[in-house]
């Protein structure tokens, strides 16, 4: 058995700081769609960013929105939903689970998805 | 440059022009690009969907649309994925196979696919391979003058080709010969819309497609001659519903599915090989030639789901098309495994609902050869507008 990381080892640091750096950014977008105010949707390549935050504008990656939904397990009930509203099983599994937070008022588990004013 | 590819429909009666037309559409050694070739010429091919053919044409080469082919990709298949859409392969396939060889190939960026298939193509051939960026943003200012500059890049590469340059009053030229290819498919298209009886959806298609694979000054003289002899053709109008066929934008749907929808009913108006009637109204001679064509591309143009413009959502378009032929339904299909088209078929389907116009959803692909269960389906479908 093996024992606990201490929290300042460098072991596992960029797997905790990369966490955090995710619920900082989720936080941010569920604050963003509480004020009602507007994100960017980007690709995850070629997103200039640093533009967009230039403008105050947080960004929402789809791509990201999606894997985050399938690690925490519940994707196929957003699969299923944009499938009901008419996508075909054609089309791919991101796009689809990115529809249905949309058609949910962004619902999303690891945060509420501002709305998407300004795609990219 | 003046070589007759395409001889045989010359002197015959309509039928027999149908015949060789659809002959010459399905003969997969591409009868009219080898003449051009033994004959001297040379060949630049473009992919789906849309492409100014007039500046490969006013440097005297043949443009030939590379649309797919219901062929089997057997070297093809191991260039790309599984998952991919079928035209992309054979598209490939008909270069290295060699049934038709060219001096250069430009795509596409019109899905993640064809974006990628210019690379592909460039690892499997010596000869250029171009991507023409077609504008993302169609409504920006700017749009007009960025194209410009892309037909003025893709200019000097077919130049390269030819070996001379392209004189402005020879794009004139070739504008103008294709402004009365276009006006002669509106005349397709418009028998299509108002006396259906006389040119089935299958041989209104034939017309068509044989377009791309033959110097457009031929395609008008066979144009030109059938015309007026469809319009006298003794056919009685049949009890069919009009019905508007949405999905062929890109790849295309085997002739013989476009036949057995023709057997049930008149497709009064369709986006098949919609790049070659893209732009809509003659684009002007006067000025520069290349500014004219960029601009009719963005301001007199019809739409697909490869192009994304905030003046034409697809589905007000397609429900503008549908009343503009005063169609009663429509069929929406999409290739398989084309993500533009199916997404697009989500859009369709909820402005049809909206307008409460009955709509048939199909998917198809090029290789298909059998179309009895969706014969029957679309048949019971026609029986209930017809009977309810």
């Amino acid at each position: 058995m093996h024992d606990r990381q201490p929290q300042d080892s460098i072991v596992g640091r960029g797997n905790r700081e990369g966490a955090d750096l995710f619920r900082q950014w989720f936080s941010e977008l569920n604050h963003t769609a509480e004020r009602g105010e507007p994100a960017a949707y980007v690709f995850v390549m070629g997103s200039m960013c640093e533009i967009l935050r230039t403008f105050n504008l947080p960004v929402v990656f789809p791509e990201i929105n999606s894997l985050q939904m399938a690690v925490r397990h519940v994707a196929h009930e957003s699969l299923n939903q944009a499938e009901d509203y008419g996508y075909s099983p054609d089309i791919c599994g991101y796009v689809k689970a990115d529809v249905a937070v949309q058609l949910s008022g962004g619902k999303h588990p690891m945060a509420a998805s501002p709305g998407p004013p300004s795609p990219c | 440059m003046s070589i007759q590819t395409f001889e045989n429909w010359r002197n015959k009666p309509l039928d027999e022009i149908f015949y060789e037309c659809r002959e010459l559409l399905e003969d997969m050694s591409f009868p009219t690009v080898r003449r051009w070739r033994e004959s001297g010429g040379k060949v630049i091919g473009h992919f789906q969907v849309y492409f100014p053919e007039e500046i490969v044409h006013a440097a005297g080469i043949l443009p030939f649309k590379v649309h797919g082919a219901q062929i089997d990709a057997v070297q093809a298949d191991s260039r790309f994925g599984s998952y991919l859409c079928s035209i992309l392969k054979t598209s490939l396939e008909l270069a290295l196979s060699k049934r038709v060889e060219m001096e250069m190939f430009v795509t596409h960026p019109i899905c993640d696919a064809a974006r990628n298939l210019g690379a592909v193509w460039k690892r499997n051939f010596s000869y250029p391979c171009q991507i023409l960026y077609l504008p993302q943003n169609a409504n920006s200012s700017a749009a007009v003058t960025y194209l410009r500059s892309e037909y003025a890049r893709l200019q000097r590469g077919v130049e390269a080709i030819a070996g001379r340059p392209i004189q402005a009053d020879e794009l004139r030229r070739s504008i103008d010969v294709y402004n009365r290819n276009r006006s002669l498919l509106r005349a397709v298209y418009a028998i299509k819309r108002e006396t259906p009886w006389l040119l089935s959806a299958d041989e209104a298609y034939i017309l068509v497609a044989i377009s791309g694979m033959m110097p457009r000054e031929e395609h008008n003289a066979l144009l030109e001659a059938a015309l007026p002899l469809i319009a006298v053709r003794p056919n009685k109008k049949q009890d069919k519903i009009r019905i508007v066929f949405e999905g062929g934008f890109c790849e295309q749907p085997p002739l013989d599915l476009i036949r057995a929808i023709a057997r049930s009913c008149y497709v009064v108006d369709d986006d098949l090989l919609i790049g070659l009637r893209w732009i809509l109204e003659d684009v002007p001679l006067e000025g520069d030639p290349l500014f004219n064509l960029a601009s009719a591309y963005l301001e007199k143009s019809s739409y697909s789901p490869v192009q994304h413009d905030l003046r034409k959502p697809k589905e007000k378009m397609l429900i503008e098309r549908m009343k503009n032929s005063r169609a009663s339904a429509a069929i929406l299909t999409a290739a398989k495994m084309c993500e533009p088209g199916l997404e697009e078929q989500v859009a369709y389907l909820h402005a049809l609902d909206a307008e409460g116009i009955p709509y048939f959803i199909s998917e198809f692909e090029e290789k298909m050869t059998t179309f009895d269960h969706m014969e029957i389906q679309l048949e019971t479908f026609v029986e209930n507008i017809l009977f309810s």
